[in-house]
């Protein structure tokens, strides 16, 4: 089955096709993203139709099978993220249509197009690549990509944001590549499953090695991910890009890191890890609550925000706290927890995203204040940004509410009520805030009404169909509960 | 630690003083060059240290010429993993300069903490 390396090539093949295709008329290279998008989605779709609880979809480059050569592999919790990725990207390169063609700046667009395509691909082989080193390379390819996207603007506080999401980024893929060196100075190999064999029977004196190698990498992911004290490059770059690379960003390029945390936990370290020793608890203890403070650090950091972007990027900054705490939790709950609070992170957080720049776009200023019966003008992306909050808060019948509940419960059932007790505060936070702007958004005019021009009719679609997904998400969860349990052996096998 | 053992393991040492180097770089110095400069060198103990991962005392290449032997070989896959990060650190350092000319002739500056004052 080509399935796999066709979910990466696709991308790669349009990131290479639309610079090329927008020679004559550049307005063409949206085409060819959607083109491109829409075929990784069917790709994805098609690997999710193939899956259960115990399948591991492999695909080895070349023919040539490890350790001569590089396999992709996917479990259950892989298809899922691949799955998200592909669609999110349908969506936001639907979103990006005509506020970004407003931008009449000469290759403007075809970089755009290429970036994001080029963002997908890493994103994609970073989920499904059973190769440390191609893990590596795959994560400077949409890093790359996502530094070259908030750079388009070409204005002085970007590009400033820019560089210094670059000089966090360098320092996340240096200390991502000691990891690596480490981990095969002590195995040999580069390839995950026969790391996860070989830490597995290590010689007690080489385990300090691992651990440190564990260390790296997961400090590698959590400078990517945007947690907190690592934040500052990732958030100030997200707010100086146009909304489409905000939405871009903060939905794709900081969360799926995050998911490489359940890679290095669950195929590379869980042999190791699966016996109860210092080593895990370490880690758990270090993992969960770097994601704890973070939750609660962006969630209040929100509240204290004007503007409605700011309030949407902490907002999604959050998420990616929710689920760091939701990886260092349970070795064995690790693929449910991490896969429900990533589709969380993309609906609520992303759905915040897509509307806030609906309402950017029609209103000069951001102000929450700005806002008052803005609902009235733009229904649609009102219902969506009420929608999203309701997946972000953790009300039933939302994603937010599955990724929560599993949180919790898996927090209770380790006797960790602490944790339980930071992920219901938070909640309590995050309604305040978001129940706030939506009391605006649905108030009554007070006279005096801030400048409006609508933005495109089609705009508020896609965060309306997130909205919508957070909910189907939640209905499926009860058939994907025990298949993602299951796969936990899977991923450590 | 022991000379002797310093010195059996000098690529080692070369390579975190070179790493510890580029660090204090990329966090002390304001110039923007600099800081890709600090950047290049922690790029390049990486590689040093993954040379010397690879190398067998008096190990040969893998490579089959007249009079090759088979007994001792360097360790090829460090080499090709250097290659890599070579190539992946070209893209960096091309757009991080590309990144530096921009802002200079934006904001006319390349000193970090005048183009941080005015807080963006």
């Amino acid at each position: 089955m080509s399935l796999p390396v066709l979910a990466i090539v696709t991308p790669l093949l349009f990131a290479v096709l639309c610079p090329i295709i927008g020679v004559r008329r550049e307005r063409n290279c949206f085409y060819a993203a959607l083109t491109g998008s829409i075929i990784t989605a069917v790709i994805a779709w098609s690997l999710a139709a193939f899956s259960s609880a115990s399948t591991i979809i492999t695909y080895n480059l070349g023919g040539w099978v490890p350790p001569w050569g590089i396999q992709l592999r996917i479990d259950l919790a892989g298809i899922a993220t691949v799955c998200l990725i592909a669609t999110a990207m349908v969506l936001l390169v639907v979103y990006s249509h005509e506020q970004e063609l407003e931008i009449s700046a000469p290759g403007h667009l075809s970089s755009l197009y290429t970036l994001m395509m080029l963002v997908e691909a890493g994103t994609i082989g970073f989920v499904i690549s059973n190769d440390l080193f191609n893990i590596f390379l795959f994560m400077e390819i949409f890093f790359f990509a996502a530094c070259g996207l908030t750079t388009l603007t070409r204005e002085g506080p970007a590009l400033k944001a820019s560089f210094r999401y670059l000089l966090w980024g360098a320092l996340s893929s240096a200390s991502f590549l000691l990891g690596i060196i480490f981990l095969y100075s002590v195995t040999g190999t580069l390839d995950m499953r026969k790391i996860s064999l070989k830490l597995a029977a290590l010689n007690p004196d080489y385990v300090p090695v691992a651990a440190v190698a564990l260390f790296l990498l997961l400090l590698a992911l959590a400078i990517q991910s945007a947690v907190f004290p690592f934040h500052p490059g990732a958030q100030r770059a997200a707010l100086q890009s146009t909304k489409i690379v905000r939405a871009l960003l903060c939905s794709l390029v900081i969360l799926v890191p995050v998911f490489g945390i359940l890679r290095i936990l669950g195929n590379v370290y869980g042999k190791l890890l699966t016996d109860p020793d210092t080593l895990w608890r370490t880690a758990q203890w270090v993992i969960a609550w770097t994601g704890a403070v973070s939750l609660a650090f962006f969630s209040i950091k929100a509240v204290l925000q004007k503007e409605l972007s700011e309030i949407a990027v902490s907002s999604a900054l959050s998420q990616a706290g929710l689920i760091v705490l939701s990886a260092g939790l349970s070795l064995h709950r690790i693929p449910v927890n991490v896969t429900y609070s990533l589709t969380a992170a993309f609906c609520g957080g992303g759905c915040l995203l897509l509307t806030a720049g609906v309402f950017e776009t029609s209103y000069t200023g951001l102000r929450i204040t700005e806002l008052r019966a803005a609902g009235r003008k733009m229904p649609l992306a009102a219902i969506a940004f009420t929608l999203g909050s309701l997946t972000v808060i953790g009300i039933p019948f939302t994603a937010g509410y599955t990724a929560k509940r599993s949180v919790i419960y898996t927090c209770l059932n380790s006797g960790q009520w602490w944790f339980a007790t930071i992920v219901i505060f938070v909640s309590l936070i995050q309604a305040y805030y978001c129940l706030r702007i939506t009391y605006m958004l649905f108030a009554k005019p007070k006279g005096g009404e801030a400048p409006f021009s609508k933005a495109p009719h089609f705009m508020p679609i896609p965060g309306l169909l997130v909205s919508i997904a957070s909910s189907a998400i939640w209905a499926v969860s009860y058939t994907l509960t025990p298949a993602l349990l299951a796969s936990f052996s899977t991923i450590v096998r | 630690m022991r000379l002797s053992e310093l010195a059996r393991n000098l690529n080692y040492a070369a390579a975190v003083l070179l790493l510890l180097t580029g660090i204090f770089t990329v966090v002390w110095k304001q110039n923007l060059i600099k800081k890709v400069f600090g950047l290049i060198i922690t790029q390049s103990s990486m590689m040093l240290f993954l040379v010397s991962m690879g190398l067998v005392g008096s190990g040969g290449a893998r490579i089959v010429t007249p009079g090759f032997r088979a007994s001792k070989l360097v360790n090829p896959l460090p080499l090709e993993m250097c290659v890599v990060i070579m190539i992946v650190s070209i893209g960096l350092f091309a757009f991080a300069l590309g990144l530096c000319i921009t802002i200079y002739e934006s904001e006319g500056t390349l000193e970090y903490h005048v183009l941080t004052e005015g807080k963006s």
